[in-house]
């Protein structure tokens, strides 16, 4: 990064951060920068947010000191904008190989032919908002943390307790033993004094994310390891920061241990960070393409309404034939992703990340050596015509081969659906909010702007007036002013008892929303006790009976977005009440422009509230089997009913709570932010008026002083100027509205471009 | 087996396993040829090969029967458990609810001709068969829980069983539980059939991954064996020329051979 310049001032100096680095993160060779993806991922977002911190900075000389906070909000959030991509699938799918491919980098996250990956990692790219001073930080498992774990085996153990007192999960429990003798025997006796501790380097290199992230030999480990100590069973997460990766717009890519993973701890690590990520990248193992588990991860993601998913099928080069094989899995993976999910447009590729891998590395290795007889004819397909046999390959075949293996893996269309799937990610709702919020500000600047001119002109022609004539102009002009400020100041209490207003609204609507959805779980509750005591007085009771509570999020994820989406029209109403306040304001200063300009924002609403609270009781997806121990556990029925109605509800009302808080957090931004518009606009109209009644009184009082002809020379000189600047500003304004238009557009491009295939 | 002993049924069973190198008849011959099983009961052992969908278990029964006599791979997926045991000619039939057979070949064997179709029933004079009976299963785990209910319920009828994962996603949760909910009388019999081996490309990921699936498998099978189907079928001998040993030890047909084997006799 370039070195900062001490002089410039804060914005400017915040604006340099999102100058564009390094266009490539360092390549393992010279060839391997041949082979990585033309375009980085994310890069029309990033070009919309380099525009509007570049629009913030310079807004700031055209627009009022009101302003000023409003916009130096907005460049904070411009920096912390963060798109947040999952990589998720089955244990041993490949995600970590696909990450690696991904960066470019081979060897980057250790691999394995074992489940490997330990430790939920979190991979940072050019996110202003973490110092870029540690390359990798380490949060190791709190003391409370590790014996709830170590003793209880986490939320999954307490559960099962909970749906089976007395039932001892065995194997969970022999795994978590396991699992701390393991830590023991690589830590020693007192590896308790590590715990609560953050491990931070300046470096990052292959062997410490192997300690820290790899789940190591289980099995046939040797005594003696080395001097290196492996802490990945007492890491709760990873961060790893990067100058330069493969994306354009800030991003965090998550690689998780998997699910499926017959080590329950790593599963539940895994289902536990599912929630908040922005795109998921599911990764398919091509022989075994769409299994019964990735169909019920598939449909926890969708029942959670999580809509943008990209399918990456893995592995292709492990099928005999993997161009007529590869074909015909992405045919049924796309008809049954069609099937289950009829509502959804998932992106499906079909690829493999270690031939993107292998290509990265043309330069060091023979390719031919690690293909298979089976691999050709996929490469004959990208065009290659190498010689399988020849003795050694020129660097011109090597380059061909390797940009036939990178065609040919599919990260490519993997890059461009990740990119395409963030045009309506989170990350794109906020760019056009900033836009938007800016947009207004311009607006109001240009009328205050018009407003400044117009009074300007009428004092140049009206300048060589009879003074008294122009003494009695002025007072007029003056009188006009002071009920402009009389309607600002009026119009100032109102907002005063708008926001009073909104904020009741808020307290008010969030309640009942919190008493609606506990009436919601515990209705639920009661129906699913009612239902077990039918299915006890049933002859058959000996079939598996399932308590599924997605039914139950469904309910409450539509009561809670209903009411949310009322509350949301609430205050977009009283944002309607008060712009119209605004425009008779407006029309007053500036008859010329009555009917102008200024409108309620044109974004109403519409990001929705976060449901991921909902996603926090995955542990209730629990199979057949444990629900069929719970009934053997249970001998009364009416004991059943009742247990499992408690159950629900505890399990739930935490849910609710962490709901109704995200909702009223969210209403209380927008009201905030909204009421923030809203002074900042009255604001500046205030500072207008009162420049308006200076320039009155300075030149009254010049008139009334000297009225000799060089005097009056200077004046309409200085007027002059002043109309320049304010010509200036206004056309700056103007131009300024048109680019954020533009930014606004840029934002809404079409995602429903289907993928080349 | 001491000298001059009677030899027993089993015993005879285990020569004919022995003499292994039967031909299999090429799959075109059967598609014609529907002819009709022997009726006489075989008391062989039945082996059922089982595992979740594309784990290599119809590869593997083509190894088992001595060569590429069940279609494999995305080709041709029955629903239906197939049932292989000798006949003196080859044969494909439907078998439905009622034991009545109704003749076909591979290319139709995902059109039931009727509701309550029971098994694919596959004679061949291939003189291994006499030894044990073979129960090629759907692939499990595709979501279909018909499917899954078809193929556990062949397993439990089976006096051994081997369960397939493939090399490089072996031994998932969803395979330990599917297969613990099995009967626990099969594990003493039962082989965990570790496919496409050669799919992992170091000999020292091989070890390891052996050691993890005998950590973690292991109890609850007889014998865990590493197998690369696709180089054992091409050991195999042919009419021309005689078994290749070299590639027979190294691909691991020669170990499953001697886990089935000791399997069949326990």
């Amino acid at each position: 990064m370039a070195p900062k310049s001490q002089g410039r001032g804060r914005l400017a100096l915040n604006v340099q951060l999102f100058e564009r680095g390094a266009p490539l993160c360092e390549a393992p060779s010279g060839f391997a920068s041949r082979a990585r993806p033309a375009e980085l991922i994310g890069a029309s977002l990033e070009d919309v947010r380099v525009r509007l911190a570049r629009l913030a900075a310079e807004l700031q000389t055209h627009l009022d000191d009101n302003a000023g906070p409003l916009l130096e909000e907005a460049l904070k959030q411009l920096q912390q904008a963060s798109c947040r991509i999952a990589v998720i699938g089955q244990v041993k799918a490949g995600k970590s190989t696909f990450i690696n491919a991904l960066m470019g980098r081979p060897g980057l996250l250790p691999t394995d032919i074992n489940p490997w990956t330990a430790v939920v990692t979190s991979l940072h790219f050019k996110n202003a908002d973490t110092p870029p001073e540690h390359a990798a930080v380490f949060h190791l498992f709190s003391a409370d943390e590790w014996s709830n774990l170590a003793e209880g085996g986490g939320n999954l153990r307490e559960l099962t307790q909970r749906l089976v007192p007395g039932f001892k999960p065995e194997l969970l429990r022999a795994q978590i033993e396991f699992m701390r003798k393991r830590a023991e025997r690589r830590l020693g006796k007192s590896f308790h004094k590590l715990l609560g501790h953050c491990h931070r380097f300046k470096e990052m290199t292959p062997e410490l994310l192997t300690d820290y992230i790899s789940a190591g030999d289980d099995y046939a480990e040797a005594g003696a390891e080395g001097q290196r100590q492996r802490y990945s069973d007492i890491t709760r997460s990873a961060e790893l920061f990067f100058a330069d990766g493969p994306f354009a717009f800030p991003a965090t890519l998550i690689d998780t241990p998997g699910t499926n993973d017959p080590f329950l701890v790593r599963d539940e690590i895994t289902r536990r960070s599912l929630d908040n990520p922005d795109i998921y990248v599911f990764v398919l193992s091509a022989l075994q393409p769409l299994s019964a588990s990735d169909i019920s991860m598939l449909r926890l993601l969708n029942g959670l309404h999580k809509e943008r998913i990209v399918v990456f099928v893995n592995r292709t080069d492990q099928l005999a034939d993997p161009l007529a094989d590869g074909a015909a899995v992405k045919e049924a993976v796309e008809q049954r992703l069609r099937l289950e999910f009829p509502a959804l447009e998932i992106p499906v590729v079909v690829g493999s990340a270690w031939m993107a891998n292998l290509g990265l590395q043309a330069a060091d290795i023979d390719l031919r050596t690690h293909l298979k007889p089976s691999h050709w004819p996929l490469l004959r397909r990208a065009g290659v015509r190498v010689d399988s046999r020849s003795d050694a390959l020129s660097d011109q075949d090597r380059l061909r081969l390797a940009g036939a293996l990178h065609a040919m893996s599919g990260m490519h269309e993997v890059s461009a659906a990740i990119t395409r799937l963030m045009g309506s990610s989170g990350s794109a709702v906020l760019l056009r909010q900033i836009a938007a919020c800016f947009l207004e500000l311009t607006r109001s600047a240009e009328i205050s702007a018009k407003a400044e001119l117009g009074s300007i002109r009428k004092l140049l022609e009206t300048r060589r007036m009879e003074a008294t004539a122009l003494g009695a102009k002025i007072a007029e002009e003056r009188q006009s002013l002071s009920l402009f400020e009389e309607r600002t100041d009026a119009l100032r209490e109102t907002f005063k008892q708008v926001e009073q207003h909104l904020a009741q609204l808020v307290d008010t609507g969030t309640e009942t929303l919190r008493n609606d959805l506990y009436h919601i779980v515990r209705t639920f509750a009661d129906e699913q006790a009612d239902a077990v005591l039918r299915s006890a007085q049933r002859r058959n009771s000996n079939s598996t009976w399932v308590c599924n509570v997605m039914p139950l999020r469904e309910q409450l994820e539509a009561a809670y977005l209903g009411s949310f989406g009322q509350m949301a029209s609430d205050i977009v109403r009283i944002e309607g009440f008060l712009y119209p306040q605004l425009k008779v304001i407006v029309a007053g200063l500036l008859p010329d422009y009555a009917g102008a300009i200024i409108e309620a924002p044109a974004e109403p609403l519409r990001s929705v509230p976060s449901t991921a609270a909902l996603s926090d009781t995955v542990a209730m997806d629990l199979g057949a089997p444990w629900w069929k121990l719970w009934f053997a556990a249970r001998p009364s029925p009416a004991e059943r009913a009742d247990h499992l109605a408690n159950l629900i509800e505890d399990e739930f009302a935490p849910v609710v709570h962490e709901l109704v808080q995200e909702a009223k957090a969210q209403l209380a931004r927008r009201v905030g932010h909204t009421m923030q518009v809203a002074n900042a606009i009255s604001d500046g109209m205030m500072s207008g008026i009162e420049r308006r009644g200076k320039l009155l009184a300075t030149e009254y009082a010049q008139l009334a002083a000297e009225n000799d002809e060089a005097a009056l020379q200077r004046f309409e000189e200085e007027q002059q100027t002043r109309a320049a600047a304010c010509a200036e500003t206004s056309a700056a304004c103007a131009a300024f509205g048109e680019e954020l238009r533009r930014a606004i557009k840029a934002l809404e491009f079409d995602h429903d471009e289907s993928i080349p295939s | 087996m001491s000298e001059g002993a009677v030899a027993t049924p089993q015993q005879r069973r285990l020569e004919e396993f022995d003499r292994f190198g039967g031909e299999a008849p090429p799959l075109a011959v059967l598609e014609h040829s529907p002819g009709r099983i022997a009726t006489a009961a075989s008391p062989a052992p039945r082996v059922a090969v089982v595992g979740e969908f594309n784990s290599g278990k119809s590869s593997l029964v083509n190894v088992l029967l001595g060569g590429a006599a069940v279609p494999t791979g995305y080709r041709v997926r029955s629903p239906y458990p197939v049932l292989i045991n000798y006949a003196a000619r080859p044969s494909l039939a439907f078998e439905l609810g009622d034991r009545r057979r109704i003749a076909t070949g591979w290319e139709d064997v995902a059109r039931a001709p009727a509701q309550d179709v029971r098994r694919l029933r596959l004679g061949l004079p291939i003189d291994r068969l006499k030894a044990f009976r073979l129960i090629d299963t759907p692939g499990a785990a595709t979501g279909d829980e018909a499917l899954d209910a078809r193929a556990f319920n062949a397993c439990r009828r089976a006096d051994v069983a081997i369960w397939c994962t493939p090399a490089v996603q072996a031994w998932k949760g969803s395979e330990r539980q599917a297969w613990l909910a099995l009967p626990r009388r099969l594990r003493q019999r039962s082989i965990l059939a570790v496919t496409y081996k050669d799919a992992v490309a170091s000999a020292d990921d091989i070890e390891r991954l052996g050691a993890r699936l005998h950590a973690e498998a292991g109890p609850h099978f007889a014998g865990v064996v590493m197998i690369a189907c696709a180089d054992a079928l091409r050991a195999l001998p042919l009419a021309d020329r005689a078994r290749d040993e070299a590639l027979w030890h190294a691909s691991g047909g020669a170990a499953m051979a001697a886990a089935l084997r000791a399997a069949i006799a326990a």
